[in-house]
């Protein structure tokens, strides 16, 4: 009688709370690996000079030889800035898809996970006594 | 009716009880380590077979056998990871009901009944008896523990067969259901042996329920480090990338620091912390559009930097507010800064550069460590530094922090308007014990764990205690971590694993010199005996010595009033009767160091600027003697000679210190006393002493009548009187005590002389002329050591240099043949 009631509250568990619970779990996850990689930020800056190093531009306007130079330079730190920020928000991209990805394959096993359970279980035991 | 099974049965939790009674904590955490090394260990096998194609020959025929059972393997395997699993379900299962309790409190619901803590207790109860369940529970044991009660006390408790506690009328008290908070009370309000039995262990309810949210908070944050995969925990690894988008801060870094890599920021301190509103505040003002610049305000001391530092772990946590994260904390140190520039133009430019940089940085939070020393020295510059800052306070570029002591900022800061326009006001709020409690709890495990100690819960009310009453000068959590972190080497030392409330009570002495360790036989002995030790130094003042040993036992048995000072003593009488002397004694006897007598001669504040000479001048920036006094000295004997010769304005002052313990000092900073015998020594009314030793010599000194005389004269007023703990009067000492005062004063003469080699010989003749001719009437014994330094030493010291007098000498006075009240010297040589 127990070990029914147990089972009962278990099974009931592990297909309502258990289900929202491992959901939650991979919206931290999700919210982690955009944190870790900050992603908004990098997003909002994707364009900027990198570590904000970028000169001003001399109110000489005849003088274009300055003009021309503070350009490139501040062209090449933007440059700097956007391919660094492109690696490391493709590397953050490229973990949100795999959490993707894995979300149902990870729902599909914890669903059929009592089952597995059992199937191994009596795999085992014809392999034993085979 | 309401018994524990009915309970039980009509909870929700009742199956995951069950289950966890079938399967206890332990054996689950066994089980899944069994599975797991034997699927590695099968697994291991397994991989063999798997690969015996490339394996030599040899190999393969030698582990036939192996090769055979193959099939058996891989069954064994399976069965063990399908166990496995199922172990790690069960407790993954079993865990999300206990997070209901520990983090998602509010998702309790009424048919759950109680709490999964509270369930465990109930379900493991043999009988209906909730005090055993509760004593033989594994939480119940980790509370009893932490008040100093061992399983053997509590076994041999249950063996009295107290009186059982019934379920019955067990109820939730704040929230749908029973929390172990309700349980504890509960028992104890029920089982009057119960109270006795943790009484007599020195736990009252509030240590008894605060062991128990102890013991439940250190489960708590256990299990919440253990759930890597909550936000807030995965939100500790810090972000990749985030400084590429903010500038750097060279000027910045010359003057300051990152808080963001300090080691401080990892500390103990910065860890807990008792100022979570402060904190608030601070977060509400940086969280602003524009103008988010704090001034955080509190007492000298390094509660205002603690602050920071926690705010900064947070945000290194990635626990902050969003408009914090991300931040780089870094704090400028003003004395740095002041240091390195030499004159105005150099000052300005950096401080543009320096803020301009900040600015442009995007991401700084700076932290102005004295802003009052800034702005002083600006002053001296003679630049306008508030003009300097202005655009960067007002705009939305750079958020700041700046920090100043409370009398700095009366003086230099809350008169500028215009700086005070673009700053926000937090200020420190006093600590209360509870609060420094609830710290010392939080940052105590890790002390455990790095000393392998144990703390009971009274000991960490004591170390709070201790912090706020004998280190009054010291802000109250910070001397109360400086306190945990102290004991915690010197109680290994010791050879002490279990810390009580008696181990940080001897810490405190051995610190401090105050008697309020365990009472020893030795000193107990010494204590019921003080009146005859103290009167072997001070003669013929019986009341004097009964009064001053009253007050130091109770003192040492801790029933004194612990708001105002240890004593205070007025002591009338004529000169020379041994009042300082008592004074002395008291110091030697308290204390055990006759050196912790300070004096005050009181004569010396007489004039208009006394007070300020006493407790120190705002306007002149002059420090007070008594001030100094007693910061250097917080523990100790002060004697305030003269007491009636001072001025009315100084007798004031002394009110409140009688009164409260403490007085304010020119900086209108608390100053506290608690730890101080004060002893007023006074000739007021010696005259009238002498007129009743005149007309009755034996019969007692009438005090009403003296009082009442010296009220009448104006010299002290009767609420002055009313404050002292006791007014002694000092007898004018008759022939017999100055019979006995000479003897001291030659014995103590006869052992200086002893070292050198030489032997006095103290004879009735020599006692006698130098209680009779080195006493004075209106000076009591004072003229005696003058007498015995020209009549005795001095005859003594000739005979030395004509080298009469050697090593070996036996030296004796008689009373000259020619001169009877003269004294002749003998010398006998062996």
């Amino acid at each position: 009688m127990g070990v029914i009631t147990i089972l009962i509250d278990y099974l009931l568990w592990h297909y309502s709370k258990a289900v929202v619970s491992l959901l939650l779990v991979f919206r931290n996850l999700f919210l982690f690996i955009t944190n870790l990689f900050s992603l908004p930020l990098l997003f909002r800056t994707w364009l900027s000079p990198w570590r904000r190093l970028d000169e001003g531009y001399t109110k000489n306007i005849t003088d274009i030889g300055a003009i021309a130079s503070t350009l490139v330079l501040n062209i090449l730190m933007r440059l700097v800035g956007f391919i660094m920020r492109t690696g490391v928000i493709a590397i953050g991209l490229l973990t949100i898809l795999f959490l993707t990805l894995l979300l149902p394959l990870v729902l599909a096993i914890w669903l059929l996970l009592p089952f597995i359970i059992i199937f191994l279980f009596l795999l085992g035991i014809g392999l034993l006594f085979k | 009716m309401n018994t524990i099974t009915d309970l039980l049965h009509k909870s929700r939790l009742y199956p995951v009880l069950m289950l966890d009674s079938l399967i206890s904590s332990d054996r689950r955490g066994r089980l899944i380590h069994f599975c797991r090394f034997a699927i590695v260990f099968l697994g291991l096998i397994f991989a063999f077979y798997l690969s015996q194609d490339y394996l030599p020959t040899f190999l393969t025929d030698y582990l036939g056998l192996i090769m055979l059972l193959k099939n058996k393997v891989l069954g064994l395997m399976l069965i063990s990871l399908s166990i496995f699993m199922v172990a790690i379900l069960i407790e993954v299962y079993f865990s999300s009901f206990y997070y209901l309790e520990l983090v998602a409190k509010n998702l309790y619901r009424s048919d759950d009944i109680f709490t999964m803590t509270v369930g465990r207790i109930l379900y493991g109860a043999k009988t209906d008896d909730l005090l055993v369940a509760f004593l033989h529970s594994d939480i119940g044991g980790q509370i009893i523990r932490r008040l100093g009660i061992g399983r053997p006390e509590a076994d041999l408790f249950l063996a009295t067969n107290p009186s059982p506690v019934s379920a019955m009328l067990l109820a939730p008290t704040d929230g749908p259901v029973i929390k172990l908070k309700d349980l504890t009370k509960y028992i104890f309000d029920q089982s009057q042996a119960f109270r006795e039995f943790l009484l007599s262990h020195s736990a009252k309810e509030t240590e008894f329920i605060g062991a128990a949210q102890w013991v439940v908070l250190g489960i708590e944050l256990q299990i919440w480090e253990s759930r890597w995969w909550e936000l807030d925990n995965l939100t500790r690894v810090p972000s990749l990338a985030r400084d590429w988008s903010y500038g750097g801060t060279y000027n910045l870094d010359l003057y300051g620091r990152d808080l963001l890599v300090d080691r401080e920021t990892n500390s103990l301190e910065a860890n807990t912390t008792t100022r979570e509103s402060e904190i608030r505040q601070l977060e509400a003002v940086l969280s602003r559009g524009r103008e988010a610049n704090a001034l955080l305000i509190g007492e000298a001391g390094p509660d205002k930097m603690d602050i920071i530092y926690h705010l900064a772990h947070q945000i290194k946590e990635g626990q902050t507010i969003p408009a914090l994260a991300g931040k780089r904390p870094v704090l400028l140190e003003v004395s740095l800064l002041m240091a390195a520039c030499k004159e105005k133009n150099s000052f300005e430019q950096t401080i543009l550069k320096i803020f301009s940089e900040a600015s442009q940085a995007g991401n700084i939070l700076l932290v102005i460590d004295d802003l009052a020393n800034l702005v002083a020295s600006a002053d001296r510059f003679g630049s306008n530094i508030i003009s300097l800052m202005d655009s960067y306070l007002s705009g939305n570029s750079i958020q700041v922090i700046a920090l100043c002591d409370t009398d700095n900022f009366h003086r230099f800061i809350e008169s500028r308007s215009s700086l005070m326009t673009r700053f926000e006001k937090v200020s420190l709020a006093s600590l209360s014990q509870k609060d420094i409690t609830e710290m010392l709890l939080r940052a105590i495990w890790e002390v455990e764990n790095n000393f392998k100690l144990f703390f009971t819960y009274q000991a960490v009310n004591e170390i709070a205690q201790g912090a706020s009453y004998y280190f009054p000068d010291s802000v109250g959590s910070d001397k109360a971590i400086d306190l945990l972190t102290e004991i915690a080497p010197w109680a290994r030392r010791a050879g002490f694993l279990i810390i009580d409330s008696k181990e940080v009570r001897s810490f405190i002495q051995n610190k401090t010199n105050i008697p309020i360790g365990e009472v020893t036989a030795k000193e107990k002995d010494k204590l019921l005996n003080l009146e005859s030790i103290l009167g072997l130094r001070v003669i013929g003042q019986r009341e004097a010595v009964a009064a001053v040993a009253s007050a130091v036992r109770r003192s040492r048995a801790g029933v004194r009033n612990p708001n105002k000072p240890i004593g205070t003593f007025l002591f009338l009488g004529p000169t020379g009767v041994g009042k300082t002397e008592t004074a002395k004694a008291l110091a030697a006897t308290f204390f055990d160091n006759e050196n912790e007598l300070y004096r005050l001669d009181m004569s010396e504040y007489q004039g208009p600027d006394a007070v300020d000479k006493l407790i120190g001048s705002f306007s002149s920036g002059a420090t007070g003697v008594l001030s100094t006094m007693v910061r250097d000295h917080p523990y100790g004997v002060i004697l305030l000679d003269e007491f009636e010769k001072t001025s009315p304005a100084v007798l004031n002052i002394f009110l409140p210190i009688f009164d409260e313990g403490f007085f304010s000092d020119m900086n209108g900073k608390r100053v506290g006393v608690k730890n101080i015998i004060f002893i007023a020594t006074s000739n007021a009314g010696a005259d009238l002493i002498w007129e009743m030793v005149e007309k009755n010599p034996n019969q007692e000194l009438s005090r009403s009548v003296l009082i009442d005389a010296i009220v009448e004269r104006g010299i002290y007023k009767p609420e002055l009187l009313n404050r002292f703990d006791a007014t002694v009067i000092f007898r004018p000492l008759g022939e017999i005590e100055l019979a006995k005062i000479a003897e001291l004063q030659l014995k103590k003469l006869a052992k200086r002389l002893t070292e050198k080699g030489f032997t006095l010989e103290i004879t009735p003749d020599l006692t006698a002329s130098v209680a009779k001719n080195g006493a004075d009437k209106f000076f009591g014994a004072r003229p005696m050591l003058r007498y015995i330094q020209d009549q005795v030493e001095q005859k003594v010291a000739d005979k030395i240099i004509a080298g009469e007098i050697v090593a070996g000498s036996k030296i004796s006075f008689v009373a000259s043949s020619l001169s009877p009240a003269d004294l002749e010297i003998k010398v006998k040589n062996l």
